[in-house]
């Protein structure tokens, strides 16, 4: 995904990306997770983002990235990073980590409402920070001035 | 005991406000939105009074995700002081290049909501959300002038170079979950430190995203770019408000999460103090630009905040632990209010929006504006560290938290470096007092809004200088109820 030029074909690599994750849900006993990463990330992040690109790029879309400066230090980090957490997998005793647990649909939701119900509620109040900010960023300065 | 709403009764009254200004901003005329700062500092001096209805309260709400102690109505409180000050010192400059207040006072609303939930986490969910809560309007007051090309750059690094922590400190979560079963602060602790390779990446991992956003070195290279693009008065917020919040991440975490374990990461926070408090001196050094200077400067005292949560690690004698915690709060409070002030003048005299608020703008102040320039002198020394003003109280309370924790080598490097610090500040001081001023002087903003804030915030860092006994025994409270 990362070295492709083209950024539609940087696009779709990301939607393989996503699917595997949702597989990978799925094969961890968390099928509810996969369904949400399938509807989610799959199905209206991928889709939303081939639309910002068809609507923000006027004509060639295949415009060199500018980290391609940087492959091979970036290359080398990445190295490193994948070494360091291959070692710590691999030298950690994870318990009952490996155990797969599933947890029922009822269960869950009951939990979000219940326990889960703060950060659930404060969750809200960021989504509507953010729906606000974007409104400002994308409205014409005119508007602004208008408002204002 | 108190019910779980009355005790969020800070947040809730917050999250009112909020609402509220987004509301009244809608059927309020063109000429009539100065009203939104008013509304907006009351609104939020009522807050700051609903924060003393949970002192003492000192208990674990919501299923184990909010705890509301002594040290987070301490953060509260100066979130509020904080957020007063900023509310107080934009909308003149705003003005200026025909910026919208109320979508100002909303989004800075959010950050401050955000900064609340942070103080409060004891778990590690909500101190993500709330974190995002924080940075998220923040990036937004960064590129808040959508016209400038500066303001565009700076919120763009810094939404980007954010995000990019905010996934490292997520992934470190993960790890943490995974090893341990569990997201609270109150359990990870020694399961973390037991947990082997694993547990030593997920804290690695911690450390560098709560550190990312205090902008520690080598964390920092978002940080001149951001503060230096932004609206200037905002940059202000930018470097104290999410700063305090990252703070109080980083206390929530380590003193509460980890604490126990101090003598494990002393070493990693020791280091990062230092590193931070030389780095972000030596380049501060180099700036002509005050603005810039200031925004390195913020990193310098990242660095001196940080030598307290290290002071925090090292000591085993409870009393002095606390120590350490105390003067983060003390200093978190204290730098604040002198560092939003003190941009704050710099955006007073960008008044033409072309001047970039170079150091040649402060040459020869000292006749044009004298009351301005003893109000900016004040700001400098008490940033430098010279008494009567709480910056040297606050960097006197980090030295001897240090000293008592036995770590005498990272006072020296403080004093040092405060030394340093000292010769780019005492700068603008000589340039202000002793230079002629330019042919064609920057336009003053003087604004009565903006004059009272100063005159406030320059009383504040006096009074506290002089007095500072009400303060300190408020942090010592506070700090208290960490242990």
């Amino acid at each position: 995904m990362v070295t492709l030029r083209n950024i539609i074909h940087s696009a779709v690599a990301m939607m393989v990306c996503f699917g595997s994750l949702a597989g990978m849900y799925a094969l961890l006993g968390a099928p509810i997770v996969a369904a949400a990463q399938v509807l989610i990330y799959l199905g209206a992040i991928s889709v939303l983002i081939l639309f910002a690109i068809m609507l923000t790029q006027a004509g060639d879309a295949n415009l060199p990235s500018p980290f391609h400066r940087q492959v091979w230090a970036a290359a080398l980090v990445a190295l490193v990073v994948v070494g360091l957490i291959g070692w710590a997998v691999t030298a950690t005793d994870w318990g009952n980590a490996t155990v797969v647990v599933g947890i029922a649909l009822d269960a869950m939701a009951e939990a979000l409402f219940t326990d889960y119900a703060l950060p659930f509620e404060i969750l809200s109040l960021l989504l509507l920070a953010a729906i606000i900010g974007a409104i400002y960023l994308a409205r014409r300065p005119e508007d602004d001035e208008r408002a204002n | 005991m108190v019910d779980d709403l009355s005790a969020i009764l800070p947040e809730l009254a917050l999250t009112a406000l909020v609402l509220a200004v987004l509301t009244i901003d809608l059927f309020l005329r063109r000429e009539d939105k100065w009203l939104l700062t008013p509304i907006t500092v009351i609104g939020l001096g009522f807050v700051g009074y609903t924060c003393w209805t949970v002192w003492g309260v000192n208990q674990t709400v919501f299923a184990g995700f909010y705890r509301v102690d002594d040290l987070s109505v301490f953060f509260k409180v100066a979130t509020v002081v904080i957020g007063i000050l900023a509310a107080l010192f934009a909308p003149s400059y705003l003005a200026q290049r025909k910026l919208p207040l109320g979508e100002f006072n909303v989004i800075l609303l959010f950050s401050l909501s955000g900064m609340f939930v942070l103080a409060s986490s004891s778990d590690l969910i909500t101190l993500f959300i709330g974190l995002e809560l924080m940075v998220m309007p923040a990036y937004l007051l960064a590129g808040f002038h959508k016209t400038d090309r500066y303001s565009n750059e700076g919120g763009l690094k810094y939404f980007l170079l954010g995000s990019f922590a905010s996934a490292i400190l997520l992934f470190g979560i993960s790890w943490t979950y995974g090893l341990t079963h569990s997201t609270r602060l109150s359990e990870i602790g020694g399961l973390l430190t037991d947990g082997g390779a694993a547990g030593l990446i997920a804290i690695a991992m911690l450390t560098v995203g709560s550190t990312f956003k205090a902008a520690a070195v080598p964390f920092h290279y978002w940080t001149p770019d951001a503060y230096q693009g932004a609206p200037t008065p905002l940059t202000g917020f930018l470097s104290v408000g999410p700063k305090l919040g990252a703070f109080a991440l980083l206390v929530r975490v380590f003193g509460d999460g980890l604490g126990l374990s101090g003598a494990d990461w002393y070493g990693v926070m020791a280091v990062l103090a230092v590193l931070t408090m030389t780095g972000g001196n030596i380049v501060a050094l180099a700036q002509t630009n005050v603005k810039r200077m200031l925004a390195y400067s913020s990193i310098a005292h990242t660095g001196y905040i940080l030598a307290g949560l290290a002071a925090f690690a090292h000591a085993t004698d409870p009393g002095v632990r606390t120590q350490g915690i105390e003067a983060i709060l003390f200093y978190v409070l204290g730098y604040g209010v002198m560092n939003i002030a003190a941009f704050s003048v710099v955006g007073m005299l960008q008044r033409d929006p072309r001047r970039f608020g170079g150091l040649s703008a402060f040459a020869g102040l000292a006749g044009r504006a004298p009351v301005l320039a003893a109000a900016m002198a004040v700001l400098l020394l008490s940033l430098t560290g010279i008494p009567p003003t709480v910056g040297f109280f606050a960097k006197l309370y980090v030295l001897v938290a240090t000293v008592d924790a036995g770590v005498a080598w990272l006072a020296v490097a403080i004093a040092l470096n405060a030394a340093l610090a000292a010769f780019y500040y005492l700068r603008v001081i000589v340039y202000m007092y002793m230079r002629e001023p330019e042919a064609d002087p920057a336009p003053i903003d003087r604004s009565p809004l903006t004059a009272f804030a100063l005159a406030l915030s320059v009383a504040g860092i006096l009074l506290l200088g002089l007095f500072p006994d009400p303060i300190i025994s408020f942090v010592r409270a506070s700090a208290a109820g960490l242990l």
